[in-house]
């Protein structure tokens, strides 16, 4: 026993001293930046000048296309900075996005004549110019490594012998930097070793100097070389327009633990400890366990290996369990503990909607299962599907403005309308809207490569290295572009409070009300509030509910139902990622009672307070978005906020557990926990109003946070402080 | 059918098994100090006010029958002498200000909601707790309602602190699969000071239960000062611990969340409890864990020292 401890404890403050250097990094990033989005990238501070200066190919002093790309790529990690944690298991890390002034659109492309319209309906993210968002296979550059890649490249081309080999140039340019910035590292591994004191770390620099060396040209060998080449993966990838997307990463690892354990070269605290420095480095998309294509469930002990190593590093780290009714239930159990243990943790992706719902494409649902979970929401074929998810997005409420203003209009011009006026002039914007989007989708499919190269990806697709093409101009065969719509719950509450308020209570009219919104509610709280407590979308059963799905559904049909004019697949989903606050700035109020400027709802998910009286939320807000799910491969995730005591109740983490298994039966497509943290708590307790969704619970008892006195929710306060970190 | 409820709870966690919805009827035989369902005690419809969300729009004057709204220059009151609780206001007030506690419901209206979490039930084994208040003063529709949920295949538990005659509970267990089975206190004195009666009624429907062989749990709430002794926790164990029907025995840390309620319902605590310290409940867990199949409770709910 005595002897497992110690061979454990070095890994221990190895991963410690991990866990110290990122929160410094923060720290220091927060400094420099001033604020901080999206800390869950690797990027480490930088605050030394970087000699790197564009070679530019266009007359406003950029770099555009691929062969450009990847030539200033090379230079740019020629110069790009070392870095390397004496006792991080693997080298490497990206300190800013680059190259810089390479790639993005020059003016000549940019869609002007569709911006008009894109203005008119609040379409702020178009998806034209989006890089990434799709899932690279990476058992293609573990299998080659970076010199096998370029031998790869060099024997296609000559295959090819295109006309254009601006493709080819590009990319070998890229990688050829690639391993020149391994290179570097391994001079540098040496220096450090050569000035440390310390004999273990003298050592470990040492281990990752060798290991570079290899990898420079090499394939990965071992469990550790495998995990590094990952992490040279990854930091390019990131710092190329922020790509984030991995795989399954407990498949694409376990061969490697299976031959280094068989080998007795590995055990899992030193695996643990790689997998962690992985993470360090930075926190790419992935997802552990779920169905192979027959079915089968993959979890393996390289999976719980990664649980293990985001709960002993305790950073936000994006890793989704992919949930299906064959799933290990010591893993789905091991990742509910451990997000209540850290407060952080894995999202679940749920294959039934997910699988289902793509397999209604006309795919076989063996293919739909291996489509992965690598995106904050989104999921795809990793290797061989383009499907640039998570970039555009549907505001369902802009139009729905547009129809109210017609029918307003319409009762002042002294016609007496009716829901079904209002509903037809919806279908109408919102088909008008979905229209330009999908012209958008075909002015990006026809010039993005020109502009900003996919190129770190393409070379671990299935069909562009052979075919010379970018991903975007036919390197592989499978497109589905995507759609997420966002506003859900404004809408169908809005069409509720009309139906009720305006049109069966007779309340107020059309024009009382256009008049009201139009004034931002001025003078009238009352009727704000009369039309916001209403049956609200969430409760179940409710009008609200009913104009949810049909929203949904309408949006859903016009966004699959036809595809873009040059043919592309659009699969809709509803999702609004951390966008809401701005969508909602610079829209006027809506009829749900939200005013002026306020935040509209957040993807599919009901808005926050739905049910009158507290308690319950949870069920009822999976079972309503679950409802609601356009089906079609896409997601529309729940998010759930939960109390970090319920773990300290009985039964508190398989109630959890029920919540996502039921889900999944639902045909949900991904569940997003917010454990509360003592951070959120302590702010709910400065701001009860601003957490109105906040349910705590106590025995037996929920209560909204917000209603509770003083008194009592210092009580909780006090009880949360005082939990172990 | 038609009862009296005042709450329905999804995502109910501690009320028995699994995920279940807990439904609070409203009503109650016991007058225990520290309850923290105060709306549950009195059988008729009450009314909530919560003067501090009155945006003073006038709608409650304008409807109520009897003029119980008083709005001053300074403040709004509500007049409970006068008022009635018909519970016109409350459903005009759209700032939340005036609530009904109490709503009369059809069996119908209460499944539609039970089984609106069926699939949570399912994957959890859980289902249906009817609570209160006293449940068991509606036991006609709480018969009714529970065959309802049993028709649909819930699992059903009755939630009760049987100070009733036995036979109305007699009458209930062939719909209820689990009952959980308050007991205070054991010390006359004790349950006299605190819960409105001696328990000795209690007592003894908890040996006819105990004798009958339905499958039960008893739960305790632990309030520090009034039953947090080994004599009444180790007693209470002992009692119910020679039953092999008996599942479970579970000691609930007292919490707080009454005071804030009663406020709105215009009455006030007349004293302060507080759940016993961490350490303390945990000793009284062992004591009691010698005489009982499975003893739970949650430690992390007691007072933290
Ligand atoms: S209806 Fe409600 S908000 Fe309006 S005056 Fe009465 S109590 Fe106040
Ligand atoms: S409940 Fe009825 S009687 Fe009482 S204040 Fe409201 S309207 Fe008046």
């Amino acid at each position: 026993m005595d002897n497992l401890a110690d061979s454990r404890r070095p890994y221990d403050e190895h991963i410690q001293a991990l866990c110290h250097a990122k929160d410094e990094h923060t720290r220091r990033k927060l400094q420099l930046r001033g604020y901080l989005d999206i800390d869950d990238h690797g990027w480490v501070p930088w605050e030394d000048p970087i000699p790197f200066a564009v070679t530019p190919n266009h007359h406003d002093g950029r770099a555009y296309g691929i062969r450009a790309t990847g030539e200033n790529f090379r230079a740019w990690l020629q110069v790009h900075p070392l870095y390397i944690h004496p006792r991080s298991a693997l080298a490497g890390a990206w300190v800013q996005f680059g190259p810089p002034a390479v790639g993005g659109w020059r003016s000549e492309d940019r869609p002007g004549h569709l911006q008009p319209e894109f203005d008119r309906y609040h379409i702020r993210n178009s998806g034209v110019g989006a890089m990434n968002h799709f899932g690279p296979d990476m058992r293609i550059g573990l299998e080659l490594g970076w010199g096998g890649l370029l031998r790869k490249l060099r024997r296609f081309r000559a295959l090819n012998r295109p006309s254009d080999p601006a493709f080819y140039d590009g990319e070998e340019a890229f990688v050829e930097g690639v391993q020149c910035w391994i290179q570097r590292h391994v001079g540098h591994a040496r220096e450090l070793a050569a000035a440390e004191a310390n004999a273990d770390i003298q050592d470990n620099l040492r281990h990752i100097a060798a290991m570079n060396e290899w990898l420079v040209d090499g394939a990965p060998r071992t469990f550790r070389e495998a995990c590094q080449f990952l992490a040279w993966f990854q930091s390019v990838d990131r710092m190329w327009h922020a790509g984030g997307a991995l795989g399954q990463l407990d498949e694409l690892l376990r061969p490697f633990y299976e031959a280094d354990v068989a080998a007795g070269r590995l055990d899992d605290d030193e695996a643990v400890w790689c997998l962690a420095s992985l993470f360090f480095n930075d926190t790419h998309y992935s997802q552990i366990g779920g169905p192979a294509a027959d079915g089968h469930d993959v979890t393996s002990p390289v999976s719980f290996l990664i649980l293990e190593a985001m709960h002993r590093l305790r950073i936000p780290v994006n890793m989704a369990v992919r949930l299906h009714d064959g799933l290990d239930e010591n893993l789905l159990r091991r990742a509910v503990e451990y997000l209540f243990a850290d407060g952080t943790g894995c999202s679940f992706a749920c294959s039934k909607g997910l699988d289902e719902g793509f397999a209604r494409n006309g795919y076989p649902v063996e293919l739909a299962r291996l489509r992965a979970k690598v995106g904050c929401n989104w999921t795809a074929l990793p290797g061989i599907e383009y499907c640039l998810q998570d970039v555009t997005r549907q505001c369902l409420v802009t139009p729905f403005q547009l129809a109210f203003q017609d029918v307003v209009q319409l009762a002042r011009d002294g016609y007496d309308p009716d829901m079904d006026d209002l509903w037809d002039r919806y279908c109408h914007h919102l088909g008008l809207s979905v229209e330009v989007l999908k012209q958008g989708k075909d002015w990006h499919m026809a010039h993005h490569a020109n502009n900003t190269a996919e190129i770190v990806l393409n070379l671990f697709m299935h069909g562009t290295v052979e075919r010379g093409l970018d991903v975007v101009c036919g390197g592989v065969d499978i497109y589905n572009l995507a759609v997420d719509g966002l506003g859900l719950a404004t809408v169908a509450d809005s069409l509720a409070a009309i139906e009720q308020r305006v049109c069966s209570e007779q309340r107020l009219g059309w024009t009382r009300l256009g008049d009201l919104l139009d004034h931002n509610w001025e003078g009238a709280e009352d009727v704000r509030l009369m039309m916001k407590n209403i049956p609200r979308y969430g409760t179940g059963g409710t009008r609200a509910d009913y104009w949810a799905l049909r929203v949904s559904e309408q949006y859903s049909n016009l966004v699959r139902g036809t595809p873009t004019p040059h043919g592309y697949r659009i699969l809709p989903g509803l999702f609004s990622h951390g966008t809401i606050v701005a969508w909602g700035r610079d829209l006027g109020a809506t009829p749900n009672g939200r005013r002026e400027g306020e935040p509209i709802s957040h993807s599919a998910n009901p808005d926050p307070g739905f049910l009158p009286g507290g308690g319950g939320a949870p069920t009822a807000k999976s079972t309503a978005v679950a409802a609601v799910q356009p089906r079609w491969g896409n997601t529309t995730p729940v998010q759930l906020d939960i109390d970090r005591g319920l773990a300290g109740i009985i039964g508190g983490i398989e109630s959890v557990i029920a919540l996502l298994k039921a889900h999944n039966e639902l045909g949900g497509t991904l569940v997003n926990i917010n454990v509360i943290s003592r951070e959120q708590i302590l702010e709910a307790h400065d701001d009860p109003a601003a957490h109105p969704d906040l349910v705590v619970r106590v025995t037996g008892y929920s209560a909204y946070f917000r209603s509770l006195s003083r008194e009592y929710r210092q009580q909780l306060v006090d009880r949360i402080m005082a939990e172990p970190r | 059918m038609i009862g009296t409820v005042f709450n329905l709870q999804r995502f109910s966690t501690a009320d028995g098994p699994g995920v279940r919805t807990t439904v609070f009827m409203k009503g109650c035989s016991n007058q225990c100090a520290w309850c923290h369902n105060p709306e549950s005690i009195r059988r008729e419809a009450e009314i909530r006010f919560y003067p501090d969300r009155c945006i003073g729009c006038g709608r409650c004057l304008q409807v109520c029958p009897v003029g119980a709204h008083v709005s001053g220059a300074e403040a709004h009151n509500l007049d409970r002498a006068t008022c009635t609780a018909c519970g016109l206001c409350a459903s005009e007030c759209f700032a939340g200000a005036v609530e009904a506690a109490g709503t009369s419901m059809s069996v119908e209206d209460v499944l539609r909601e039970i089984v609106k979490d069926a699939p949570y039930y399912r994957h959890s084994g859980g289902g249906v707790t009817i609570s209160g208040g006293e449940p068991v003063l509606q036991a006609e529709f709480v018969g009714e309602l529970l065959r309802a949920c049993q028709y649909h295949g819930l699992h059903t538990a009755l939630d009760t602190a049987g100070h009733y005659a036995w036979s109305l509970l007699d009458g209930l267990l062939d719909v209820v699969d689990l009952v959980l089975y308050d007991v205070k206190a054991l010390d006359p004195d004790t349950h006299l000071r605190y819960v409105g009666n001696d328990g000795r009624l209690i007592r003894e429907n908890l040996h006819r239960l105990g004798g009958s062989g339905h499958p039960f749990a008893v739960r305790t709430p632990v309030i520090a000062g009034v039953n947090d002794t080994e004599a009444e926790i180790g007693g209470i164990a002992r009692i119910i611990g020679q039953y092999s029907s008996l599942t479970y025995y579970e000691l609930l840390p007292y919490h707080a969340l009454g005071n804030a309620k009663l406020q709105s319902l215009g009455r006030h605590a007349a004293e302060r409890f507080a759940a016993p310290e961490r350490h303390h409940l945990e000793n009284l867990a062992a004591t009691a864990e010698s005489f009982v199949p499975d003893l739970r409770y949650s430690s992390s709910l007691a007072r933290q020292t």
